[in-house]
């Protein structure tokens, strides 16, 4: 384990909900508004441990991913955020993933409050309802139908000009 | 680095389209805090369009911020009127910031844009744009009345009447939000006109176009945050008396008007469109022609940055000298929209040019019908000491007339930092804020030769960096 022997702390220690533990340095973990209010808590306390955080909430297979998107974004945290690169990045990294991943992704991101990667993902979701019709959402995002027939028609009649 | 301390993960590369997340499978589980999120995402159809999806999202509802029904199509206004009113049932959100309108309602709407408005102000509307526009139907005096009663009653207009001020504090806030309103053919009162003013203190921008009722356009309390006023063919406007101080632009489009701004310390933007054919009573109104128009604002051509303005409002001036007074002028656009006023109109910039010396960009619009272009007087234009910042000109509707050639020439000769002469056939126009530039239907080969030789011949004279662009069709 790393240790450190300056009052701050360089490195933290995070642990999934599948009790996998990964070595998280602390430029990358600051991109996490929870990781870092936990960071700052236990460096107000003048703590020199390594510090362990557990999220009882994320899976180690979505946990890398978080992880790897805060580290490419600690490494451009001084640039203007209006970087190319990191745009194209960005896409390419989301791009990878199917929906339900992208699902967990989303909600990790939230738990974790790393808000610029869940903009990214609202986004990149709302990118893909766009132009779909009604029944292409509910097929891709697995929505069931649960509505009778007649409040179906109903609604549909109510609001037929954005129907698709 | 994140160092993964016992597990074994695929590569990246191997992750596409696989599922590795597993227990939330489906975007229904997401929490509803994130549902809106994305739908927020959406323009206002889509976002309509997934309260179809389930019974979840259907309750979830619309909390989108901004209501702009401009892709909202019915061909009948009794169905446009039903599906604004559904959506906004539809609604579940804290606060509008956007609410917009474009659709050809009138009278017999009445009570629902009523209801709208309402509803617009009391979700905190930043931005409240009406557009009843149809066509040419730009309205009329049967068009809808902006209402007054939305803002409460009339004696809390009455600073005096501190019990009911307090009691009407929360009532207040609503209006406090509203930073830009535009209304394009919507009818308003002078009253109501007053009242807006007063009640909405965050107001940034106003803009009216095709407005019937507003005679005398005046506010009593200064409005300190009130940067941009846009007035353009407001029919019966006779009189506007603004108490701004902190107006920035102000842009009006119509008859010559009394415009009398107070005070407005940081005016940098004025534009002055007057139609060419004379109001025949305008004679009356000002008996001693148009130049009164530009004397209302004699006080403030110092401090403009930016001005658009008819050529006909300097008609009547004989001596340009009084205008020397344009020492921080860094963008002019003057509209000769009368080809008996083109030499009037050069004789005019010329003038400006020496009052300007920070004059960086120079457009002239032309007129779309040239009468004789052939036969024209000359320009006369007196010499001036060089100019030094003039980079860019720009000529709207280009004939090859011989005064706008001696123009050009008069440029190449005094401005010293031209750096760009843009000339363009096709015409220009500028009907409120909205900007075009046009082709001309009436085109001819010969008038298209013609140009295209004196811009040949004036190539040859080009000196230095100057770049001529000219765009003949």
């Amino acid at each position: 384990m790393a240790s450190s022997s300056s009052s701050s702390l360089s490195r933290v220690v995070v642990k999934s909900s599948d009790n996998n533990l990964f070595v998280v340095n602390k430029k990358v973990a600051s991109q996490s508004q929870l990781l870092k209010q936990c960071i700052d808590n236990m460096e107000e306390k003048g703590t020199n441990d390594v510090i362990l955080i557990p999220l009882s909430n994320v899976t180690s297979n979505i946990l890398t991913l978080v992880l790897e998107y805060c580290e490419k974004h600690a490494d451009f945290a001084d640039d203007d955020n209006n970087n190319q690169e990191l745009k194209q990045w960005d896409h390419e990294f989301l791009k990878k993933f199917d929906y339900a991943t992208l699902n967990s992704l989303t909600m990790a991101a939230d738990y974790m409050v790393t808000k610029s990667l869940l903009n990214l993902c609202c986004q990149f979701i709302a990118d893909s309802i766009k132009d779909l019709t009604v029944q292409q959402i509910r097929q891709i995002f697995d929505i069931k139908n649960d509505f009778t027939p007649q409040e179906e028609a109903d609604i549909k009649n109510e609001n037929a000009w954005a129907f698709r | 680095m994140a160092n993964k301390i016992n597990m074994d993960l695929p590569q990246s590369g191997e992750l596409k389209r696989c599922n590795i997340g597993g227990v939330n499978d489906r975007i229904s589980d997401l929490p509803d805090d994130i549902l809106s999120h994305i739908q927020s995402r959406l323009t206002l159809k889509e976002a309509v369009a997934t309260s179809f999806l389930s019974r979840r999202w259907n309750k979830l509802g619309i909390s989108y911020p901004i209501l702009d029904f401009e892709g909202l199509k019915a061909f009948e206004t009794e169905v446009f009127v039903q599906r604004v009113d559904k959506v906004l049932e539809l609604f579940k959100g804290s606060k509008v910031h956007k609410f917009r309108i474009v659709y050809p309602l009138s009278k017999p709407s009445r009570s629902h844009v009523n209801g709208w408005i309402s509803f617009a102000f009391r979700m905190g509307v930043s931005e409240l744009e009406l557009n009843f526009r149809f066509f040419a139907s730009l309205g009329g005096p049967d068009s809808y009345y902006f209402p007054a009663h939305v803002f409460g009653k009339e004696e809390m207009m009455n600073p005096q009447c501190a019990s009911s001020l307090t009691a009407s504090l929360n009532f207040e806030k609503r209006f406090d939000c509203l930073k830009d309103l535009c209304l394009r053919s919507v009818n308003l009162s002078g009253k109501v006109f007053e009242v807006i003013l007063f009640r909405c203190s965050s107001l940034e921008r106003f803009l009216l176009m095709y407005n019937y009722g507003l005679k005398i356009a005046k506010n009593t309390t200064p409005h300190l945050k009130l940067k941009s006023l846009e007035l353009y063919f407001c029919k019966d406007l006779e009189k506007l008396e603004l108490l701004a101080p902190n107006l920035v632009s102000l842009q009006y489009q119509g008859r010559e008007r009394t415009l009398c701004i107070k005070n407005a310390q940081q005016l940098a933007s004025l534009r002055l469109s007057v139609p060419d054919s004379p109001d025949p009573n305008e004679s009356m109104l000002f008996p001693r022609g148009t130049r009164f128009l530009f004397n209302q604002f004699s006080s403030y051509l110092p401090m403009l940055e930016s001005l658009v303005v008819s050529v006909r409002i300097f008609k009547d001036i004989r001596d340009f000298a009084e205008l020397c007074v344009f020492s921080n002028l860094k963008q002019l656009v003057l509209d000769v929209s009368c080809s008996f006023f083109v030499r009037l109109g050069y004789q005019v910039v010329a003038s400006i040019m020496r009052a300007a010396p920070y004059l960086e960009l120079l457009e002239i619009v032309l007129p779309p019908i040239f009468l004789g272009y052939w036969q024209i007087q000359a320009l006369e234009l007196a010499s001036m000491s060089p100019h030094q910042n003039l980079k860019e000109v720009k000529v709207y509707g280009f004939r090859g007339d011989g005064n706008t050639m001696e123009f050009l020439n008069y440029l190449l000769q005094y401005a010293v930092s031209l750096k760009k002469i843009d000339v363009m056939a096709r015409g220009a126009t500028w009907l409120a804020d909205d900007r075009k530039v046009h082709c001309y239907l009436d085109w001819k080969a010969d008038v298209a030769e013609h140009c295209k030789n004196r811009m040949l011949q004036f190539r040859k004279t080009l000196h230095g960096n100057v770049q001529l662009l000219f765009h003949d069709k």
